[in-house]
């Protein structure tokens, strides 16, 4: 498979039908919804704006990392509103030609803003996340975005006796955290990519864990790009 | 009516004193620092002048109304635009009286976060305003100094006996000044005293403004209508206390003073839809973000020592990795409970969606969480604060018997 895109969406969507015995309806259409609206949300744009007709492989991604990572219960409009803040962030925040925050991300970072409940729900195998993520990791030539990141978080944690094991999310991890365009490519700006991330998200937690402290992480860390850009790669 | 009176009497009590020195300083601050000294300062180029209209705007005792003649003669003499709103935005958003009203009725910390909230609102909707390209208009007759006959504007003083001075100072500070806030200031501490004691309004509030819709409402009423910086510190204590989210009491604390329907308009009269459009959108968008910051940096919580009512039921949860104790939690329909909630190892969050309840609950500290159980039936307590890869799974029942 060329596109690696095709293996992160099938991934969503195993780790999505795992979940679904234990959440039920409520859950498949609210991430089926999701999906939808992000895809045709995506499409339209680009037509009727860009005038390109492209297929939205990557709006599928986002669709399904925001409707599953936001909490099912909430109401339709909220869902709604943080898939097309996340799609439309992608078309507007730009820096020399291309978006530099993740946009499922981006999306998910103001919802947590305004305190709506991430529940995470996509997060259902670890296991499969961690032998995807990391054949992923190794194709998008992200291991050193993932060395940095666990190097930063792990060490700082175990200074102040946290088991960061027991709080790590495999899926920020593989699935967030190495998004292809908006984690910057080579080998040292991956690596001070990650460890900006890792950091952030420990102080996070340690000081403000009131916030979902993955999530405004990787907020600072892609807000760091346009910097991270004039390491040589 | 009684308990209304005497809400109105105590706010009377706590604000009096920090108004008297407020109008004092507001007194000398008009009298020493004339709107000249303002404008030389406004002219220049960069970011200088931008922080010296937002700092010299947080102090000036002037409301949004007052602050638009001398925003727009700034504007006609040819200031940039970016000064020109740090001006518009800092002036009335607070006052010295303001912030010392708002430290005896609010505390050290909301007062400084006002400040520091209100001069980073100044800078950036400044810095965006540098961007705008715009033509000045030309100088009016109603340009001219009425006491000189001079260009007005040419920087001049007109000298006075310390004797006028102290005059000067005192009519100002407790007849123009009083005069010029003293229906607003009235009639925000009426509205405060009808927050705290009608029971529906303080039932409205738990029920829709404890969470995020208490943005909309913050934003959409601070733009509309208006209140003084000092008569909006009353009415969001209030407000808060009867259950508004702090952040969006702080939104409002920040937007309302700011703007008004009939400030709006002559906005985009003086200075066209466009500036008028930049504005209003940045003035919101930095409201609110600024209003999330406080919510985020108080927590969402109530406070570890606030009083527990007599009436109340207290009931133990606690969260861990990944479960919560009891479960079933199972409570009463109809009486008043008290959430004490702990955690046994890293920071959860307790949301029940049906009564609007999202608290964070940190290892080794207690939050607590009121509402009255209503509704009869089984609800889903999740944990809404990644807590792990069990997270996705964590969940608990709570259960209302009739």
């Amino acid at each position: 498979m060329k596109d690696k895109r095709i293996i992160v969406a099938l991934l969503l969507t195993a780790l999505f039908v795992i979940k679904i015995p234990q959440e039920g309806w409520r859950f498949i259409f609210w991430v089926l919804g999701g999906v939808s609206f992000s895809a045709m949300l995506d499409f339209f744009i680009n037509k009727v704006i860009f005038k390109k007709v492209i297929l939205p492989k990557s709006a599928v991604i986002t669709g399904f990392i925001v409707s599953g990572v936001l909490d099912h219960h909430q109401d339709w409009l909220i869902l709604i509103l943080f898939c097309a803040l996340a799609i439309i962030s992608k078309h507007i925040i730009k820096f020399k030609g291309h978006h530099i925050f993740n946009p499922a991300n981006f999306g998910l970072f103001f919802a947590a803003l305004f305190k709506l409940p991430l529940t995470w729900k996509i997060e259902s195998n670890i296991f499969l996340i961690i032998v995807v993520g990391l054949y992923l990791a190794y194709f998008y030539k992200k291991l050193f975005h993932v060395a940095g990141f666990l190097l930063f978080f792990i060490t700082l944690s175990s200074v102040v006796a946290i088991n960061a094991f027991a709080i790590i999310s495999w899926f920020f991890i593989f699935i967030m955290l190495i998004e292809p365009k908006t984690s910057g490519y080579g080998i040292v700006r991956g690596f001070v990519f990650g460890s900006i991330a890792g950091t952030a998200s420990f102080l996070l937690f340690r000081f403000i864990p009131t916030i979902d402290f993955f999530v405004t992480a990787l907020f600072i860390a892609n807000a760091f790009n346009p910097i991270l850009e004039k390491i040589k790669r | 009516m009684e308990h209304f009176i005497h809400i109105v009497l105590h706010y009377l009590k706590e604000i009096i004193p920090a108004l008297a020195i407020g109008f004092f300083i507001s007194g000398l601050v008009h009298e020493f620092i004339p709107e000249d000294i303002v404008l030389k300062y406004l002219g220049a180029k960069g970011i200088k002048p931008i922080l010296y209209s937002t700092l010299i705007g947080t102090f000036l005792p002037v409301c949004c109304w007052g602050t638009l003649p001398i925003a727009v003669s700034f504007y006609k003499k040819g200031a940039r635009l970016g000064p020109i709103l740090s001006f518009l935005i800092a002036t009335p958003a607070t006052s010295i009286s303001a912030l010392l009203v708002a430290y005896s009725v609010l505390g050290l910390q909301f007062t400084a976060y006002i400040f520091f909230a209100v001069i980073v609102m100044g800078v950036v909707v400044g810095l965006i305003g540098n961007t705008i390209k715009y033509t000045p208009k030309g100088l009016k007759e109603e340009d001219i100094c009425p006491h000189c006959k001079l260009d007005s504007s040419h920087i001049h003083t007109h000298k006075k006996t310390p004797f006028q001075r102290v005059i000067s100072i005192l009519k100002y500070a407790y007849i123009e000044l009083p005069k010029e806030i003293g229906v607003e200031l009235f009639l925000g501490l009426i509205l405060a005293a009808l927050v705290s004691t009608f029971v529906p309004i303080g039932r409205l509030i738990r029920l829709y403004l404890s969470g995020w819709l208490s943005y909309i409402f913050s934003v959409i009423f601070g733009i509309i209508m208006y209140i003084c910086s000092t008569a909006t510190v009353p009415l969001v204590d209030s407000l808060i206390k009867q259950g508004m989210n702090p952040g969006a009491g702080m939104t409002l604390l920040l937007i309302g003073p700011v703007t008004s329907y009939g400030t709006l308009l002559v906005l985009r009269k003086e200075f066209g839809m466009k500036v008028l459009t930049i504005f209003l959108v940045s003035l919101t968008v930095i409201s609110l973000l600024l209003g999330l910051g406080f919510q985020v940096l108080q927590g969402n919580s109530l406070r570890a020592d606030e009083p527990a009512l007599s009436n109340v039921k207290e009931v133990n949860l606690e969260a861990f990795q990944y479960g919560f104790s009891p479960d079933p939690l199972v409570i009463k329909k109809g009486e008043d409970v008290k959430l004490v909630i702990t955690s046994r190892d890293v920071t959860h969050g307790v949301h029940i969606k049906e009564y609007n309840i999202n608290v964070a609950a940190k290892k080794g500290e207690t939050s607590y969480a009121e509402f009255l159980p209503g509704k009869a039936g089984e609800f889903e307590i999740i944990c809404s604060i990644y807590c792990g890869s069990g997270h996705n799974s964590m969940k608990g029942k709570l259960i209302v018997k009739e």
